[in-house]
């Protein structure tokens, strides 16, 4: 498909301030807590404080029998297990007959306020029997006395394993002239987004059941709560608020959103369930604890010839994302550089602590952090700049990949010469003093899922519809959901971009099951592609009934008028036109209001082989960053001082959000690898608060300089692609080479904190290595 | 949670309210930064909040050789009064470091010292700086170096009945306080080290806080700088002399062995700075943050 050059852009492109932005900075924006119907109740949720336990008895007469109390819940009236992918249904919304984690939910109670509520679930009597307690994944890889989930392989807590190979890498190492390994680890990391998860629900008497959740993904939450509580899909209305932050953490259906839901049905009154911090932490999801292996081999002259990789990652308790997960462990290694073998073995594996899940740069950033602290081992062994080991293998662009990925678009190199001449690598690699250094690091990542998780029934990606009516707006309808990354700005902008009207006519509707149809989320940064894309679509729909309109009101043909600002008008005779109000004031006669929609749906792409879908994408994004650091080699405090991000979004649609995209990435980038980690001892989380979990502070954030140097994508809207998750992942290995290059010290252990860099200082001395003369 | 606010006005009220309750049935609050959680996680429940807003002691006296302040004066107001920057560097970078601008707006000085908490920022600042506590309570007025006051966690000599009215310091003294955090805001120091230089010999000070049971002074390591002047070789010997002293712990802040491993570093480095004080008249702005 080659798209047509795209046309002079009035607004995309440009810095679009969110159109939500005053009433969010106002405090007057409605999130999920905000909510509140008449006679609403307050639900909480028993966890459990046992790892690992058979449920022998729950009994909740007394819960029940307290004053104030509405309804008590536990694991066997709605049973049915759901997860987000169908092939690994595990969860249930309250516990039935184990508990996996400590945070597990036992039981769920109504009450009239929070106290009631605390109360009645002190009074729950469980009788438990402790089973074997698991923490540590390399344990559960073979047989364990009872599998944390009955599904595990031959009797392992395995929950996934894949193993693929690609070309002959026997025969490339081989043939090597060269060979790095890299073996790391990571701890495990979690989104830390403001707003805690909540959810209100309300049964109402005809029959009906509406859910408000701060969720990425209502869609995939509308089919959960219809298998669980075995309610129709369309007796249920699912809304999505405004949602402060989810970077994957609100992706998955949740537990609590189904047993706010059970609550309300068993009550008839409204329920609001409001996470406390801790229960943020210990629902996590966040990203998976990993070990993994890298081994590259090149030839001489730095020609990339095969990978070599295995990882373990951690599921804890339940599958969530886990299967996708395992798959992106390896094949997110495989761009932005071209690759004739790969070989990959992956295995997630269940323990007793919270689940991992999907978060920001899903599967990719440890993986490629191995990868690109791999690559700057290679150039140094081959006496290579890294600069010049990558730009020698980049991927070309309309290649498709050793694993059948189909890539389009790229602007890699673009990027590699952006980043080396704007950060004075010439002068700074290798010739800073000594604890100062550089280091490049590169990541490419999907712009969107090719597949949908659900394939039943077909149905495009996403659908937007418009709606014009007499008043002059334009009512905008699409399932997509704004989770404070800036969609809603980017979907009105793209409507009144093709419409040729000012961006206050655009109204987005709510996210409404009722209303608005159905897009599947935003999760895989699959939004501004598939959602613009789709708007795109739907825009021309509106703006050809008005340019019709045009025709009927100036007499002249359709090919001789153009897009105007709030007109229409012909194109060598611009004095004659109609205004957008006279046109669509003459298109609304005969029909009323004037419709349109759009949809979306990927195009066919990848292999056939099991697995070949996993990291297709209809595009991808590239990018190439260096970072600059300073040391203080005597307490190893390090200063990230300076990033340099080029990215390849395509074409930037909104540079605000776009550069925020990037600044974010890059601050969540350099938490995990300065500091942040989910603390355990065994299976007890130690730091479930943002006072304990430490999050990098302004203090400690960069000076960030977006280079922004995509070219036109051909088939994203109006040339864009992804860069929600992409911009982190070159934002580790970076950091990570640059200090290197400032005290010749390669870390392999996530998070680097102060303490681990003396412990490398002193293996370098203990070597009796000398760097920049120290 | 529910509990009486009282506010006496009077230090004679306030004592005879703690001496007519029994222990754990009152507690003292005076910003609450502290005694808030205790409250909001049930470490505590009493019945009765005793407020120290309503006593005279929010202040700052300066006199020739001294500065008196008030126990429940805020930390933010010792932090803007110059002359404190001046004249007390130490005190005063211990003190702008506190948690947030927001928390040293309602935490106090008596709050720090009531904790006794051994990562407290401000303890081994007023123990280099040799500070006097001035306690009341049923049996009158009695005053006691900081060094006496403290025990442990949540542990001090105070009687159930007394309070600590407030803490005397010397009007001016070379000194420096430097701490290690993973978050330079609202964290908790994984070390301090204080260092001053006081008229009255040995005149060398070194103060650790971060280590265990509680901040201490590590008169060992003060007793290896015996001049005004040491040299660089005695500014290293004393700061592994202090790192090898002092008691740690691993937690979830830091190892054991790297506290150990600042502590050297940080200790070196109190030192120089001190020392650089003392040759300006002026004290410069900490180098490391
Ligand atoms: C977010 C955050 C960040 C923090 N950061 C730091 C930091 O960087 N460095 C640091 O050192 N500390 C820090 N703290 C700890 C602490 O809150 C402060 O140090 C503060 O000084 C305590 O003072 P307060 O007036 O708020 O004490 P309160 O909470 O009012 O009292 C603390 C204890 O002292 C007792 N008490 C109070 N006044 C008296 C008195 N006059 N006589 C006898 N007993 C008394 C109380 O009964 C209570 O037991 C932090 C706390 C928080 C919440």
């Amino acid at each position: 498909m080659t798209a047509a050059p795209s046309p002079e852009l009035r607004l995309l492109g440009r810095e679009i301030p969110y159109i939500e932005g005053p009433l969010k900075v106002s405090g007057r924006s409605e999130y999920t807590d905000d909510i509140k119907r008449p006679g609403m109740l307050v639900g909480k949720l028993l966890r459990a404080p046992w790892a690992h336990a058979k449920l022998l008895r729950v009994d909740v007469t007394k819960a029940r029998a307290f004053p104030g109390v509405f309804a008590v819940l536990t694991g066997e009236k709605y049973p049915t297990p759901f997860g987000v992918l169908p092939i690994t249904k595990d969860e249930t919304a309250i516990a039935v007959d184990r508990a996996r984690y400590i945070g597990d939910i036992i039981a769920a109670v109504a009450a009239q306020d929070e106290l009631t509520a605390e109360r009645a679930l002190a009074l729950v009597e469980i009788e438990v029997e402790l089973l074997p307690e698991y923490s540590d994944p390399r344990v559960g890889r073979t047989r364990v006395d009872v599998p944390i989930h009955e599904k595990g392989l031959n009797h392992s807590n395995i929950q996934k394993e894949v193993v693929q190979h690609f070309g002959d890498v026997d025969a490339a190492f081989r043939d090597a002239a060269a060979t790095v390994r890299v073996r790391a680890s990571f701890a495990g990391v979690t989104h830390a987004f403001t707003e805690p998860q909540c959810t209100v629900a309300e049964a109402t008497p005809d029959g009906r059941l509406t859910v408000w959740s701060s969720t990425q993904v209502p869609h995939y939450l509308h089919r959960a709560l219809s298998e669980v509580l075995r309610l129709p899909m369309h007796r249920i209305r699912v809304v999505k608020p405004e949602v402060g932050g989810g970077f994957g953490g609100k992706s998955d259906p949740l537990p609590h959103e189904i047993a706010c839901a059970a609550l309300a049905l068993e009550t008839g009154r409204p329920v609001k369930i409001l996470f406390d911090r801790d229960e943020v932490f210990l629902t996590n999801h966040g990203r998976h604890p990993t070990f993994n292996e890298v081994r590259i081999a090149s030839t001489a002259d730095g020609q990339l010839l095969g990978y070599d990789i295995e990882a373990l990652i951690e599921g804890g308790a339940w599958s969530s994302f886990g299967t996708v997960t395992t798959y992106y462990n390896g094949v997110m290694a495989m761009g932005p550089y071209a690759l004739p073998s790969f070989r990959y073995k992956g295995q997630r594996v269940f323990t007793n602590r919270p689940p991992s899940g999907a978060m920001r740069a899903h599967g990719g950033t440890n993986i490629r952090y191995s990868v690109e602290v791999g690559l700057d081992e290679l150039a140094e062994k081959l006496n290579l700049d890294p600069f010049d080991l990558r730009s020698r293998n980049a991927l070309p662009p309309h290649s498709t990949t050793v694993n059948e990925f189909r890539v389009t678009s790229t602007s890699f190199l673009r990027c590699l010469e952006a980043v080396r001449e704007r950060s004075g690598w010439a002068e700074k690699w290798r010739r800073l003093p000594y604890g100062h250094g550089v280091g490049l690091g590169c990541g490419f990542y999907i712009s969107g899922s090719n597949s949908p998780i659900h394939f039943t029934p077909k149905m495009p990606q996403c659908t937007v519809h418009l709606k014009a009516d007499m008043d002059g707006g334009i009512t905008v309808h699409c399932m997509q959901a704004d989770i404070g990354q800036g969609s809603n700005t980017l979907l009105a902008a793209i409507v009144a971009e093709v419409v040729g009207v000012s961006l206050d006519r655009i109204h987005i509707s709510p996210v409404d099951s009722d209303v608005t149809p159905v897009d599947i989320g935003s999760y895989s940064s699959r939004v501004t592609f598939m959602m613009g894309n789709a708007a795109r679509k739907a825009a021309e729909g509106l703006r050809d009934r008005l340019l019709d309109a045009t025709h009927q009101l100036t007499g002249y043909p359709r090919d001789a008028l153009r897009v105007g600002v709030e007109r229409y008008e012909v194109v060598h005779r611009p004095d004659i036109g109609a205004t957008y109000l006279e046109a669509l004031h003459q298109a609304i006669q005969s029909t009323g209001a004037v419709q349109s929609t759009g949809a979306y749906i990927s195009p066919p792409v990848g292999g056939t082989f099991k697995g070949a879908r996993a990291g297709t994408a209809p595009a991808y994004s590239f990018a190439a960053y260096v970072a600059q650091v300073a040391v203080d080699d005597e307490t190893g405090v390090y200063d990230v001082e300076k990033v340099w991000a080029a990215f390849d979004c395509g074409r930037p649609l909104n540079r605000l959000a776009v550069e925020g995209q990037i600044q974010g990435s890059i601050h969540m980038g350099l938490g995990q690898f300065m500091g942040e980690s989910m603390d355990y001892r065994g299976t007890r989380l130690m730091n479930p608060s943002l006072l304990d979990y430490k999050i990098i502070m302004p203090h400690q954030m960069p000076e960030v300089e977006c280079l922004l140097v995509g070219e036109d994508d051909p088939e994203g809207p109006f040339g864009a692609k992804e860069a929600g998750e992409g911009p982190l992942v070159a934002t580790l290995p970076a950091a990570a080479n640059a200090l290197y290059d400032a005290v010749g010290v390669r870390f392999y252990d996530l998070p680097v904190t102060p303490d681990r860099v003396l412990k490398g200082l002193d293996r370098r001395r203990a070597e009796s290595r000398v760097w920049k003369g120290h | 949670m529910s509990f009486q606010l009282v506010h006496p006005s009077t230090p004679a009220e306030a004592v005879r309210l703690l001496s007519g309750s029994a222990t754990g049935d009152i507690a003292v609050l005076s910003g609450g930064t502290d005694l808030l959680l205790d409250l909001d996680n049930a470490r505590l429940a009493p019945k009765r909040v005793l407020s120290l807003r309503k006593l005279p002691w929010r202040y700052l006296r300066w006199s020739a050789d001294s500065l008196v302040i008030g126990s429940t004066t805020p930390l933010r107001a010792v932090e803007n009064d110059g002359e404190v920057r001046r004249r007390l560097p130490g005190l005063w970078e211990a003190i702008r470091d506190v948690g947030s601008p927001a928390l040293r707006s309602r935490a106090t000085l008596g709050g720090n010292l009531g904790r006794g908490s051994p990562a407290s920022d401000l303890i081994p600042i007023l123990l280099a700086l040799d500070a006097r506590v001035r306690v009341v309570g049923p049996g009158g007025v009695r005053e006691l170096p900081v060094d006496l006051l403290l025990q442990g966690s949540r542990r001090t000599t105070l009687g159930p009945a007394e309070l600590i009215e407030s803490v005397t310091l010397p009007a001016s003294a070379p000194s420096t306080y430097l701490w290690q955090r993973v978050q330079p805001v609202n964290d908790i120091s994984q070390v301090g080290v204080a260092t001053a230089f006081v008229p009255q010999g040995p005149h060398w000070r070194i103060a650790l806080g971060g280590v265990q049971p509680r901040a201490r002074r590590m008169s060992e390591a003060e007793g290896v700088l015996p001049s005004a002047r040491p040299s660089h070789f005695e500014v290293e010997l004393a700061a592994q002399e202090a790192a090898r002293r002092a008691e740690f712990v691993s937690d979830k802040r830091a190892t054991e062995s790297y506290r150990r491993r600042l502590v050297a570093v940080l200790v070196r480095r109190a030192i120089q700075t001190t020392l650089e004080r003392m040759s300006k008249a002026t004290p410069s702005r900490k180098a490391k943050r």
